[in-house]
């Protein structure tokens, strides 16, 4: 999901730093604001840092790496995420050549924004047409993670529309190399999510809405 | 607790080893793969880290990141006692 350096033009980096901007501020207010769970900020930014250094070889020739969002969505909430995200991908963009500074914006939105909302959206809606606890969390991080390739590919698009298929086909294009590669990666990060939330849940030193059953056994 | 730590450790020293198998058999990043199907960048990279370096880094981002997991599960566990 990094677009490296130089790959958005640089009205399409602009437009999606400001996009991205609204989200930080929240976020970087919110940290800010829960001092008490400073712990559960920490863990959630752990996991993140080691998700996405973890590049695993998956199919089609391919490599890619897990994303790590879910867990904070859980545990700090969707909001914190952004915040959380610029820490990694700064990281990533100045010490690895992974990502980029003038793409920072556009990398912040797909890892920071797209993905943990749309794990939040899935994991309550998982909850409230009654899927089991686990069922929800692995369904919620994997089509969480494959947001974030999503939302990639859309802004791949957006700035390299294909000659003849226009900004959709270029979108199929992008999404199909990235939906190959990254299925598999996807549902391991949920199994491996799924208990690593149970055992920070069951260990009784977080209460979280929705996974109160986790906490008494 | 000290399971998920355990195995976040174990996840990230398989994570490195992994990252080194996919870079020495040749398997590509996907990231790569779609930048491989873009016009090239007008400019030259400004940064261009060496294999060895980047897998340095990785490590290091995998370490700090399994040490910060670590520490707050810790905090979180001595808070519930």
């Amino acid at each position: 999901m990094h677009i490296s350096e130089g790959f958005l033009p640089i009205t399409h980096a602009v437009a999606w730093t400001l996009s991205s901007a609204p989200f930080l501020v929240r976020g970087i207010s919110k940290l800010n604001a829960v001092r008490d769970n400073r712990y559960l900020l920490a863990a959630s930014a752990g996991y993140l840092f080691t998700l996405t250094a973890l590049k695993l070889p998956s199919v089609a020739g391919s490599s890619s790496h897990p994303t790590g969002v879910a867990l904070g969505t859980v545990l700090a909430g969707p909001a914190a995420m952004p915040a959380l995200s610029l820490i990694v991908l700064l990281f990533q963009a100045l010490l690895t050549a992974h990502g980029g500074l003038t793409t920072l914006g556009a990398n912040v939105f797909s890892l920071g924004v797209a993905g943990p909302q749309t794990t939040w959206l899935v994991w309550r809606f998982a909850i409230r047409f009654g899927l089991a606890d686990k069922v929800a969390i692995a369904l919620a991080t994997a089509v969480g993670s494959l947001a974030i390739y999503t939302c990639t590919s859309l802004q791949l698009a957006l700035a390299h529309p294909d000659p003849s298929l226009g900004v959709a086909g270029a979108f199929l294009k992008f999404a199909a190399v990235f939906s190959v590669t990254q299925l598999p990666v996807a549902v391991i990060e949920s199994l491996f999510t799924m208990a690593v939330l149970r055992a920070i849940v069951s260990s009784g030193g977080v209460r979280i809405p929705g996974l109160e059953a986790w906490a008494q056994r | 607790m000290r399971n998920a730590v355990a195995g976040l450790a174990i996840c990230g020293a398989i994570g490195v080893g992994a990252w080194s198998l996919a870079s020495a058999t040749g398997w590509v990043d996907a990231d790569e793969r779609v930048a491989s199907m873009l016009p090239s960048p007008g400019r030259p990279a400004i940064w261009e880290p060496s294999e060895i370096f980047q897998a340095v880094a990785f490590g290091g981002q995998a370490a700090v990141g399994v040490a910060v997991f670590g520490l707050a599960c810790s905090r979180l566990r001595r808070r519930t006692k």
